[in-house]
């Protein structure tokens, strides 16, 4: 399965860009577009904020590859993989993430990190 | 055994959790399919009996939608239907309140009936006739307030509890004969490609939940390689 050695470096980097534009975007659903939609009168919506919920939907979808390539990159357990899946859905979670990934990154590599 | 066990257990909730997705991923796709077909002037189908078009007590299907259809029926009960966008006869486009009637066919089923415009007054109940008009799919969104004998939207579920009949799913608008109602636009605020985006979203989470089981294996091979 030679597909799956990812070089961890760039998985880390792939990873934390993702979980940073999830985390804007995560922000934005929460804190813009689900107020509007949820106290606009008969759901109208302007487009531009519609376009929040479709870009986060498929930014969160390549954040959820990322995880996923980061997770088998450092061998992460099943478990803790899906905790980092889950991360997206929520504000500021895919931050912590985000700082989580870039310890354990330093630890496993005995502290030298060019992603600092 | 307490082992296999476990492993059944997990290998059915990946089956659940993707098939679940799956069906999410179903049901936006009809919803767009749904929304765009609606939205789009429709080529004229021969009027059919609205028992041909559609049952009473099932969802309404995406062929059934913009149906021309005709039913012999009385009216039993009526509401308004407040704030409803619609296009008046000179073209332009408002908001106003509908007179919308439940119409009971020959046997225990009914389905709702926009009549036209409220003018007020409620007219007169019970006596059969035959109803022609356009069926469209339930509002999914509420247009005003609800409130006894007020519909916040055109939804059959909302009048469930106080007819006793099997109800059809979606509503008719009444047009020509005795009848007239202003055609409706759309099912107001809706969005095809935000549906299309949920489709791919739940359907590639239903892919990635169905590697689950082979999420190990995949990082242990990875190992075995270094």
């Amino acid at each position: 399965m030679d597909f799956l050695k990812f070089n961890r470096a760039g998985a880390l980097a792939r990873f934390r860009v993702m979980a940073n534009i999830a985390g804007v975007m995560s922000l934005l659903l929460w804190l813009v577009y689900l107020p509007i939609k949820l106290t606009a009168e008969n759901d109208n919506v302007p487009t531009i904020i519609r376009l929040i919920a479709v870009v986060h939907g498929f930014m969160y979808m390549i954040y959820v590859l990322t995880a996923f390539n980061y997770s088998l990159a450092v061998r992460k357990p099943f478990f803790s993989m899906l905790g980092y899946l889950a991360a997206g859905t929520l504000p500021i979670a895919s931050f912590v993430a985000d700082r989580r990934a870039r310890a354990e990154y330093a630890a496993l590599t005995g502290g030298s990190s060019l992603l600092q | 055994m307490r082992n296999n066990l476990k492993k059944l257990a997990f290998a059915l909730l990946i089956i659940v959790a993707t098939s679940t997705c799956f069906e999410l991923g179903l049901w936006q796709l009809h919803r767009a399919q749904g929304m765009a077909k609606f939205q789009k002037p429709q080529p004229e189908r021969s009027v059919v009996e609205l028992s041909t078009a559609a049952s009473a007590g099932s969802n309404l299907r995406n062929t059934a939608f913009n149906r021309l259809v005709t039913f012999e029926a009385s009216f039993e009960k009526n509401y308004i239907a407040p704030n409803q966008l619609v296009t008046l006869a000179d073209g332009s486009k408002s908001r106003k309140d509908l007179l919308v009637s439940l119409a009971r066919l020959t046997d225990n089923r009914a389905v709702l009936v926009v009549q036209g415009l409220f003018s007020g007054s409620f007219p007169q109940n019970g006596e059969v006739r035959r109803v022609n008009g356009r069926l469209y799919p339930r509002q999914n969104i509420d247009q005003a307030e609800g409130s006894v004998g007020k519909l916040s939207r055109l939804d059959p579920a909302l009048v469930a509890g106080d007819s006793g009949f099997s109800l059809f799913d979606g509503y008719v608008i009444a047009t020509g004969g005795e009848l007239a109602a202003p055609q409706l636009l759309s099912q107001g605020g809706a969005f095809y490609w935000q549906h299309i985006a949920y489709v791919i979203t739940w359907w590639f989470m239903g892919l990635l939940i169905l590697s689950f089981p082979f999420y190990n294996r995949f990082r242990d091979a990875k190992v075995k390689g270094e």
